[in-house]
């Protein structure tokens, strides 16, 4: 799987990441080889094989939607304004 | 200058409880060392040396009212990775080089409980991601074996600090080879547990469902009485096991007589260095010397972990690492000109370059269309590679192999080829993937430098991993060797 420049710009702004064009060609060159490099998994037949998602098998716990021990610092209050995070428009 | 930086815990532990030192002056020996080496290593972020002070004093007092334990007052640092409430946590990153925690991870707690003096957080790759050390925005940091070659990564400060002995031991993370890959490379000891059995709560993530912390340190009677403290159930943490924790120190000294040991033909063929094959041949028949019996086994789908793990880890890094938005902490970019420009501009300055590769190739595996094809495929090869290790433990009570394929090498050797540097966790990744708990010992060296033997064992198997590494280091010395200029 190979990747060009337009490609690694989408992928970008999907991550929100601002990349300098000068570097465009660098993660096209890397993202293609991690790709080439992950392609090897189509070797093995996964049919019906179940996904791992925790090795125990557990399960997701849950625990009772309430607010407990809410960590906040004091300098991140100053910025709070009811319970909203300040930033610039 | 006392030489108290060439005692274990055990035995610093005793000159405490003996009255013949004090975690004050134990606390200022390795303030001095680092003051004094770690130029040479740059193996902290930070150096807590009030809180540490102030820390070993309370600890003295304790000791005075005979309620001290095992790690009462001995000092110790943690990785940068580790929330700490008050002090700087960065992770490795500019991303949150402003970030002090207004927290401490359940790890840091549970450690300050047990009495330990935290000396300060060291240096790792950005985000744990890396397998040399090199891409921390603070630096790389040196091998104190050779300081011209890197000391592994991602828990390379913890490492290098440990292996010149400017801490006794230190914290540590393993999300794919983090612990034990640095820990063969600086010739110290390293136990990554099973996932799940110590809480990832105030750890920044990673990948969530790899990551796992574990001690790092001169021997595994030491990581066992840094584990005993460690591990245990968190509701904080809800991917962490509630299973009662045993004492890891209980059965260091049984006898190996019968242990089957698997040594899986795919860690001993092609890509292993000649030279660490041969020390880790040795170590194995030292194993035989110890009772053990050893027996080949197979890992037939180890080959896969690497391309397996290029798609879980960042895949999961992609949306972890998504909360760092110049919005709530850390990094944010000057003079946005809006949400959007915020967002990407500080994401873009704050992320070192390895980190954008690995958030952009999970954004990839989990974009529109792409999902079945990598992150499920992923999942599911995990269900295969583990299922190698079920049929192997049926066989076998460990398996041993090389932890890493060569040893040191050079800084910046592999910084400008992504694939080959993630090749040097090869032997350690299958085990992330599986959730198995894995340990890395010292076990001689090639070519002055030196080489790890990896421990894997079953599922919550700890204790038998420590038994199995506590012998073969009551009979040889190699974890106890001191790079001559640190020493």
């Amino acid at each position: 799987m190979s990747l060009d420049a337009d490609d690694v710009k989408k992928i970008a702004y999907l991550a929100r990441l601002k990349i300098d064009e000068d570097d465009i060609a660098g993660y096209v060159s890397s993202l293609s080889s991690i790709l080439e490099l992950v392609e090897q998994m189509s070797s093995v037949d996964t049919e019906g094989v179940l996904p791992m998602s925790h090795p125990m098998d557990a399960v997701q716990r849950l625990r009772e939607d309430k607010v407990i021990n809410g960590i906040i610092s004091s300098k991140s209050r100053q910025k709070l304004k009811m319970a909203f995070t300040l930033c610039p428009r | 200058m006392s030489d108290f930086h060439k005692k274990n815990i055990t035995e610093l532990s005793a000159l405490l409880k003996n009255g013949e030192a004090s975690s004050v002056q134990l606390t200022e020996h390795f303030i001095a060392r680092i003051k004094q080496y770690d130029d040479k290593l740059n193996s902290f972020i930070t150096v807590t040396e009030d809180e540490a002070i102030t820390a070993a004093k309370a600890a003295d007092e304790k000791i005075k009212t005979g309620n001290a334990g095992p790690l009462t007052g001995i000092p110790i640092a943690h990785k940068d990775i580790f929330c700490t409430q008050g002090v700087k946590t960065s992770c490795g990153s500019k991303m949150l080089d402003n970030f002090i925690s207004p927290y401490d991870a359940t790890v840091v707690t549970k450690l300050k409980q047990a009495g330990i003096v935290m000396l300060g957080k060291t240096n790792m790759d950005e985000f744990a991601m890396g397998s040399s050390n090199e891409t921390s925005y603070y630096g790389a940091v040196k091998n104190p074996w050779d300081t011209g070659t890197v000391p592994g990564g991602s828990s390379g400060g913890s490492a290098s600090a440990v292996a010149a002995r400017l801490a006794p031991a230190a914290t540590g993370t393993d999300t794919g080879g983090s612990i034990r890959q640095p820990a063969a490379l600086c010739g110290i000891t390293g136990i990554k547990p099973t996932y799940g059995r110590i809480s990832r709560y105030g750890m920044i993530a990673f990948a969530s469902s790899l990551d796992q912390a574990g001690p790092m340190g001169q021997s595994a009677n030491d990581c066992a009485l840094l584990l005993n403290a460690m591990a245990g159930f968190d509701e904080k943490d809800s991917t962490c096991i509630d299973k009662e924790v045993p004492d890891y120190t209980a059965d260091l000294e049984k006898p190996l007589k019968g242990l089957r040991i698997g040594l899986p033909k795919e860690y001993f063929e092609k890509g292993l260095d000649a030279d660490v094959e041969k020390v880790i041949r040795a170590a194995l028949d030292e194993y035989k010397k110890l009772g053990a019996e050893l027996i080949d086994i197979e890992l037939p789908n180890s080959g896969l972990s690497v391309p397996v793990y290029y798609v879980v880890a960042p895949a999961e890094c992609s949306a972890n690492l998504s909360r760092f938005d110049g919005v709530r902490y850390g990094y944010r970019c000057e003079a946005p000109k809006d949400l959007l420009d915020m967002y990407t501009r500080s994401r873009g300055e704050g992320f070192g370059s390895e980190v954008k590769r690995r958030i952009m190739v999970g954004t990839y595996a989990l974009s529109s269309g792409y999902y079945d094809a990598y992150y499920l495929k992923a999942q599911q090869l995990r269900h295969v590679i583990s299922d190698d290790f079920k049929k192997a433990f049926e066989k076998v009570d460990v398996i041993m192999g090389p932890t890493a394929p060569s040893t040191a090498f050079k800084i910046g050797e592999k910084s400008d080829d992504p694939v080959s540097m993630y090749l040097s966790d090869i032997y350690t990744i299958a085990v992330n993937l599986a959730g198995l708990p894995g340990m890395s010992i010292p076990a001689g060296f090639a070519n002055g430098k030196p080489v790890g033997l990896q421990i894997t064992g079953n599922y919550f198997e700890e204790g038998r991993l420590l038994n199995v590494a506590h012998q073969y280091q009551s009979c040889t010395d190699w974890h106890r060797a001191i790079p001559e200029d640190f020493s």
